[in-house]
C-alpha cells in the first residue's frame, strides 16, 4: 500500500497524472517518439521545481508550455513537428480501424498526411494542440504565449486551409 | 469525403490511447517528488530598483500591446516592461528588476560589479524568457534556461521586427502620455504607423470605446499587420 501524498506533493501528483499522456503526445509530434522520455523527464522535473510559481490559469496549458520550451531549446527548429507524419504512419493500422468505426473513409488518412507535409510547423503545432489535445483557444494561447483572439484567427485560417487542401486532394485523386 | 470539421476529424487520427500508468511512470513520479526543491523563496529579499513608476504607469497600455507582441517573439521577451536579474540560477532567488535594455545580460551584469551582489565583475550570465514573457537573466551558461524549463531569449531582430518593436514603443509612449479619445486614437495610431514605414499595415478600431474607458490603448498584431485600438483606461482629471 502506498501512502497518498498530501499538500504540494499530492497536488503535483494530480498534475502529473492528468498531464503525462498529453505531454507525451505533444513531445512525440514535436520531436519524434525516440525523445519523448527525455522531454517528459525534463518537463515534470521543471514543473516540480517551479510548482509554486504555476500561473493561476490552466495547469495543463502551463505544463505543456514548459514541455514546449524544452522541445524548442533542445532540438531547435529542424525538428519542429517533423515527427507528426511519422506518428500517423506508425499507427496506421489502428487509425484505419478507428476511422472505419466512425464511418469515415480511410482516404482521409492519406489526405491528412499530404496536407500536413505541406503545412508550416506552426500550423502543425496548432493542429496537435486543438485536434489531439483538445485545448481551448484560451489554453492554446497560454501555451504559445499569444492572445486568445490571435489563436481564434489562426484556427479559423487553419480550418479553411485544411478544408481547401483536403478538398483539392480529393479532386486530384478522383475521390467523390 | 466528409463535411466534418477538419480539426475535429484530425482528432480521430490521434495515434495514442490513454494507457494505464506503467511502473516506469510511477517510478518517475517518486523520483521527481524525492528531488529537493532548490531555492525556496525568501520573501525578505525580493528587492526592486530601477524605475518602478514606469512599470506601474504603463501597465494599462501594455495590457493590449504585450500579449500581441508575443506573436512576433515567441522566444523573445513579450513583456517589455522590465528585466529580472536573478542572483542564482533559480526563479525563486533574489532578484532585482531593471529598466528595459537592448542587452539584458549587460544590464544585469552591472549588479555583479557595482557592489549590489559583488564587486568582482560579472559571472557568466544567460538570458531567458519566463512564462509571463519577461526577460530574466541568471548566472550560468545558456543551458540554465533549459534546466529551468524556460525559453532562451532571442535578441536578433530583422529590420521589419525592429520597426514593429519601434512602433510599439512609440505607441506605448504616446498613449501613456496623453488621453486620446476614439477618433484621436485612430488618427494618432495612423500617424505613428505611417512614420514606421511598415508596408501593408492598417489601423483598426477594436470596438467603440465603452463609457468609463475614454482613453485609447493600442495593440500591435504582427500576424494580421494591424494596429488595433480600443478604449483602455478612464480619463483622469
Amino acid at each position: 500500500m502506498r501512502v497518498v501524498p498530501t499538500g504540494r506533493e499530492g497536488e503535483f501528483e494530480g498534475v502529473y497524472r492528468d498531464c503525462l499522456h498529453e505531454v507525451r503526445k505533444y513531445a512525440a509530434a514535436h520531436v519524434g517518439r525516440d525523445d519523448v522520455d527525455d522531454v517528459v523527464n525534463a518537463t515534470f522535473m521543471s514543473v516540480w521545481q517551479r510548482f509554486d510559481d504555476a500561473p493561476p490559469l490552466s495547469r495543463r496549458a502551463w505544463v505543456l508550455g514548459v514541455a514546449r520550451n524544452h522541445c524548442r531549446n533542445r532540438w531547435r527548429t529542424d525538428r519542429r513537428f517533423s515527427g507528426l507524419v511519422d506518428e500517423i504512419a506508425f499507427a496506421r493500422p489502428r487509425l484505419e480501424s478507428k476511422l472505419s468505426d466512425e464511418r469515415v473513409s480511410v482516404e482521409v488518412l492519406d489526405n491528412f498526411q499530404r496536407a500536413i507535409e505541406a503545412m508550416s510547423p506552426d500550423d502543425r503545432e496548432l493542429l496537435v494542440l486543438s485536434g489531439w489535445l483538445e485545448l481551448s483557444p484560451s489554453e492554446i494561447a497560454q501555451v504559445l504565449g499569444v492572445q486568445a483572439g490571435t489563436v481564434r484567427v489562426r484556427l479559423h485560417r487553419l480550418r479553411n486551409l485544411l478544408t481547401r487542401q483536403l478538398g483539392r486532394l480529393n479532386v486530384e485523386d478522383g475521390v467523390a | 469525403m466528409t463535411s466534418r470539421d477538419p480539426i475535429e476529424l484530425f482528432g480521430l487520427l490521434d495515434p495514442y490511447v490513454d494507457e494505464p500508468f506503467t511502473e516506469d511512470d510511477e517510478a518517475r513520479l517518486l523520483r521527481i517528488i524525492e528531488t529537493p526543491v532548490v531555492g525556496e523563496p525568501d520573501p525578505g529579499h525580493d528587492r526592486r530598483r530601477g524605475r518602478p513608476w514606469v512599470i506601474t504607469s504603463i501597465v494599462g497600455v501594455a495590457a493590449l500591446t504585450t500579449a500581441a507582441f508575443a506573436v512576433l517573439h515567441q522566444q523573445r521577451a513579450s513583456n517589455p516592461v522590465a528585466i529580472a536579474c536573478h542572483r542564482q540560477a533559480d526563479l525563486q532567488s533574489d532578484r532585482v528588476e531593471v529598466a528595459p535594455a537592448a542587452d539584458p545580460v549587460a544590464a544585469c551584469a552591472v549588479l555583479w560589479s557595482d557592489g549590489t551582489w559583488s564587486n568582482s565583475g560579472p559571472s557568466v550570465l544567460a538570458a531567458c524568457v519566463t512564462d509571463s514573457g519577461v526577460a530574466a537573466v541568471f548566472p550560468g551558461d545558456r543551458t540554465v534556461c533549459s534546466k529551468l524549463g524556460l525559453a532562451e531569449l532571442e535578441s536578433d531582430r530583422t529590420d521589419e521586427q525592429q520597426a514593429i518593436v519601434g512602433l510599439q514603443d512609440r505607441l506605448t509612449a504616446a498613449f501613456t502620455a496623453l488621453c486620446y479619445r476614439q477618433d484621436e486614437s485612430l488618427a494618432e495610431a495612423q500617424k505613428l504607423l505611417d512614420e514606421s514605414h511598415l508596408a501593408g499595415w492598417t489601423v483598426q478600431l477594436a470596438e467603440a470605446f465603452p463609457p468609463g474607458l475614454e482613453c485609447g490603448a493600442p495593440g500591435v498584431l504582427p500576424d494580421a499587420k494591424t494596429v488595433i485600438v480600443g478604449g483602455g483606461r478612464p480619463e483622469v482629471p
